[in-house]
């Protein structure tokens, strides 16, 4: 037996490709940008003359670099199924603790740059370890390991603001402009760039996808899911304490409760992004989208003189209609 | 038996073993799983590997594949010794497993499910383009003309079978294990699979073959190992690989059952529970159909323990959503006398109830057993809305008293064995006063004598006139619990026995596909 092989009816007959008409309605980065145009078109209209110009768009892009450093990191943990609550704490500690090594220790910027983003890669890791090997609920996990970060940061600077002994060079790092965008703007878009190559041309970024997708493939493949559960929550700890340095450098000097406020708006951002750009999934471009998209709201509406209450009523409106209506095109 | 007598046609015929194990021993506390278990695979060849639920099939594959250590034995791949410390140290070496189910990341694209885990490279990036062709070449050999971009989420489940099985030749398999590759599958789809796996053979791995259908294990196979409680039992090849043969391994040669005492009509203690009066209607189903059901015709008269045997995949499952009124036939009615079924509303009503057969999705295992008692019937425990726990011990007493469910009632449900959850949620269905019972797979993972008393409380609910459908792919536990056995095979009755008249070899024989089935198209 078994020797003839029976004729193998053959695997032809392909589910038929989407149409084109459906391609099209779908073509997300196309959609996305038709977003954006209607955006700027409608702004740039009721402002002719202030709107679309490079000092605003600049302006924009240099001050919501801090955002969009921090929503790329979020979108990290959300790729592989995961959340995280502490990165607005450790922003707080790595710029405490980048201040206080200036101005009370009087070490070169560089090393105070350095130890922050070591603060952040040590809470991030403290995150990884519990989840990954812990099996903590990220969502407890990282709001305690946040309230940790808080809690030394309290205890570090008493609370108070310090702004003494910053060498100008610290501030330079936010504020001198190179080639017409500050260092931190140009390494905001650096970054932007490294974490698109990164998820979408590396197997890391493969990894972290399957991650999400289905943990039990990715240890089927041989692979240790907790490892890869721990890179990206070292790799938003290492953003956030980046963003640390920017928020001090920005403010040449500590203020107390630093990382307020900034939990939430990277939320905002990536879920829209992966509402509108990616359908519910979440990757750096659709971010970059979701970004955009805020900061060009938020900046049109002020200078139309919108009352800040009203922002964020339109804001969150626009993001819990994207959320939903992304959720229904899911289910089909 | 050499490899050159075996398969003259293959390219390259193999020299040894592709992969070879010896004296495998794996326990479990006190349970022996693995007892001195060998088994060779060589390149060209499909081994095909049976046994019941529990002979230690899934031990030996985890044991091979790195997933659980032996106790003892020796693993040798191609001639070198393994001695996997995890999956990923078998894989490696070249021995791929491909799970029961579909286990990969739906979002991805073919390609980037195909290569996951050994993606082309280049430098520190991937080679996108490289892997696209690649892979389309790939499945092209193995007779896929699929867009490598898609989703495999968008594909049919034989071509995500087959995109596994892909996979694993990419990662340059050397021993490929596949596990009921074709257990949720109606017949068409069988023989795509059927087909790769045989390309996979002309092109040379070695394949062990795990699958409950004997159709297609003595279709493709070129020798079988059969194994029971942790042993290898038998082996067959060639000529002496016949379906008839199949079966016998598996039953055992003694034709002779023994038969527990069998139930005993008019012994009636007094009925606690409402019993459906004489003449009562039955729950009928006509001409159903639906993804895996292929036109059903059922019935099940009050008094009476009907049988339903199927394997996993043969449509059983679905069969009982649409009569528990959870999923709406495509065609055909289920009902109950002249009132219609549809819904799990109506099933309520007409008092038809279903106990699916994961007891931990229906268990709240962190709570006592009278929560679970009362779940399924809050409003008959309650007034108005409120609940005390008195007044559901009241509404409770007589079911927990028949049920002899007494010592346990105050404990959580996760401390109970499988055999003691079980009786409390039949006992949680009986409160709410249903006729019919639909138990799937009643007695997994429940011990002997538990399995023993809860057929005791059938036979006593089947006196009291409840009508009760059990589905099971334990042809020996129906026999001895049901009045009639229906046996299903790819979504039809191919054949429906008395129990006094069948035995456990044809009920096997004809869930495997023995009988000469309407469904044999192909």
């Amino acid at each position: 037996m078994s020797v003839a092989t029976p004729s193998a009816p053959d695997l032809a007959a392909a589910p038929a490709q989407p149409s084109l008409a459906r391609r099209v309605a779908t073509n997300r980065p196309a959609i996305a940008t038709l977003f954006l145009v209607l955006l700027v078109g409608y702004f740039t209209l009721r402002l002719p003359d202030t709107y679309l110009t490079a000092d605003n768009m600049k302006s924009i892009l240099t001050q919501q670099s801090v955002l969009i450093v921090l929503a790329l990191g979020v979108t990290f943990v959300l790729v592989i199924g995961e959340f995280d609550l502490s990165f607005a704490s450790t922003l707080g500690l790595a710029g405490a603790v980048s201040i206080l090594l200036m101005s009370e220790r009087g070490v070169s910027p560089l090393i105070a740059i350095l130890a922050a983003l070591a603060v952040g890669v040590a809470v991030g890791t403290a995150n990884g370890v519990a989840v990954a090997w812990g099996r903590a609920p990220a969502f407890i996990a990282t709001l305690a390991a946040g309230s940790v970060a808080v809690g030394i940061e309290q205890l570090l600077t008493d609370n108070e603001t310090i702004a003494d002994r910053i060498p100008g060079s610290y501030l330079d790092f936010t504020l001198a402009e190179k080639a017409g965008l500050p260092l931190s703007t140009w390494l905001t878009l650096a970054l932007v760039v490294i974490a698109v190559a990164l998820m979408s041309f590396t197997t890391f970024g493969r990894r972290l996808r399957a991650t999400g997708l289905n943990p039990s493939a990715v240890t089927l493949a041989g692979i240790s899911v907790g490892k890869v559960r721990l890179a990206a929550f070292v790799a938003l700890g290492l953003i956030a304490g980046l963003a640390g340095v920017m928020v001090t450098s920005q403010g040449g000097s500590y203020f107390p409760n630093s990382g307020a406020g900034l939990l939430l708006p990277p939320y905002s951002a990536v879920f829209l992004g992966a509402a509108v750009v990616g359908r519910g999934r979440f990757s750096p471009g659709a971010t970059v989208f979701g970004v955009a998209f805020i900061a060009l709201l938020e900046r049109g509406l002020t200078m139309l003189d919108q009352k800040a209450a009203v922002i964020q009523l339109i804001e969150g409106a626009v993001l819990l209609a994207a959320v939903v209506l992304a959720r229904q095109e899911r289910k089909r | 038996m050499t490899a050159a007598t075996l398969d003259a046609a293959a390219p390259e015929p193999a020299e040894g073993a592709a992969l070879r194990a010896e004296g495998v021993v794996k326990r479990y506390g006190d349970a022996l799983v693995l007892d001195d278990v060998a088994i060779e695979l060589r390149g060209g060849r499909v081994d095909g590997l049976i046994g019941r639920n529990g002979a230690g099939k899934s031990t030996l594959v985890n044991v091979l594949t790195g997933r659980t250590p032996a106790d003892a034995g020796t693993i040798a791949v191609a001639g070198t010794p393994l001695s996997p410390r995890g999956p990923a140290d078998a894989l490696a070496a070249g021995v791929v497993a491909v799970p029961q189910e579909l286990v990969m990341p739906l979002d991805m694209t073919v390609t980037e499910v195909v290569t996951f885990g050994a993606e082309p490279r280049r430098g520190a990036f991937l080679a996108r383009r490289r892997a696209d062709r690649e892979v389309g070449e790939l499945l092209a050999s193995i007779g896929l003309d699929v867009d490598v971009r898609r989703r495999v989420s968008e594909l049919p489940v034989s071509w995500q079978r087959v995109v596994l099985l892909a996979q694993a030749l990419h990662r340059e398999a050397k021993a490929l294990i596949l596990d009921e590759p074709t257990a949720a599958m109606n017949a068409e789809d069988c023989q795509r699979v059927l087909a790769v796996v045989r390309r996979l053979r002309e092109r040379g791995l070695a394949i062990l073959y795990i699958s409950h259908r004997f159709d297609e294990v003595e279709q493709l196979c070129d020798r079988v190992t059969v194994m029971a409680d942790g042993r290898v039992v038998d082996a067959m090849e060639g000529d002496a690989l016949t379906h008839a043969r199949l079966v016998q391994a598996i039953t055992g040669s003694e034709v002779e059952l023994e038969r527990p005492a069998r139930r005993t009509r008019g012994v009636t203690a007094a009925p606690a529970v409402a019993a459906a009066p004489a003449g009562a209607p039955a729950l009928v189903a006509t001409g159903l159909r639906g993804a895996k059901l292929d036109g059903v015709d059922l019935r099940v008269a009050p008094g009476e323990i009907v049988g339903v045997a199927g394997l996993p995949g043969s449509g059983v499952e679905e069969l009982f959503l649409q009569l528990a009124g959870h999923e709406r036939p495509a065609d055909g009615t289920v009902a109950v006398g002249e009132r219609r079924l549809t819904s799990t509303r109506a099933a309520k009503r007409l008092g038809v109830s279903f106990l699916p057969a994961s007891r931990a999705a229906a268990a709240l295992t962190s709570e006592p057993v009278l929560e679970n008692l009362a779940l399924p019937a809050l409003e008959r425990c309650g007034r108005r809305g409120f609940i005390t726990p008195a007044a559901t011990r009241r509404r409770s007493a007589d079911v927990v008293e028949r049920l002899s469910l007494r010592p346990v009632v105050e404990r959580r449900m996760g401390q109970l064995s499988g055999g003691n959850q079980q009786r409390v949620l039949v006992g949680a269905k009986l409160l709410a006063q249903p006729r019919f019972l639909l138990l799937e797979d009643p007695t997994v993972g429940v011990d002997v004598a538990a399995r023993a008393e809860l057929h005791a409380l059938l036979w006593q609910l089947a006196d009291e006139g409840f009508g009760c459908l059990v589905g099971s792919s334990d042809a020996e536990e129906l026999l001895e619990l049901c009045d009639r056995v229906a046996v299903f095979r790819r979504g039809r009755i191919v054949v429906s026995f008395a129990a006094a008249e069948a035995s456990e070899q044809k009920l096997v024989a004809a869930m495997t596909g023995d009988v000469a089935a309407p469904a044999a198209h192909s």
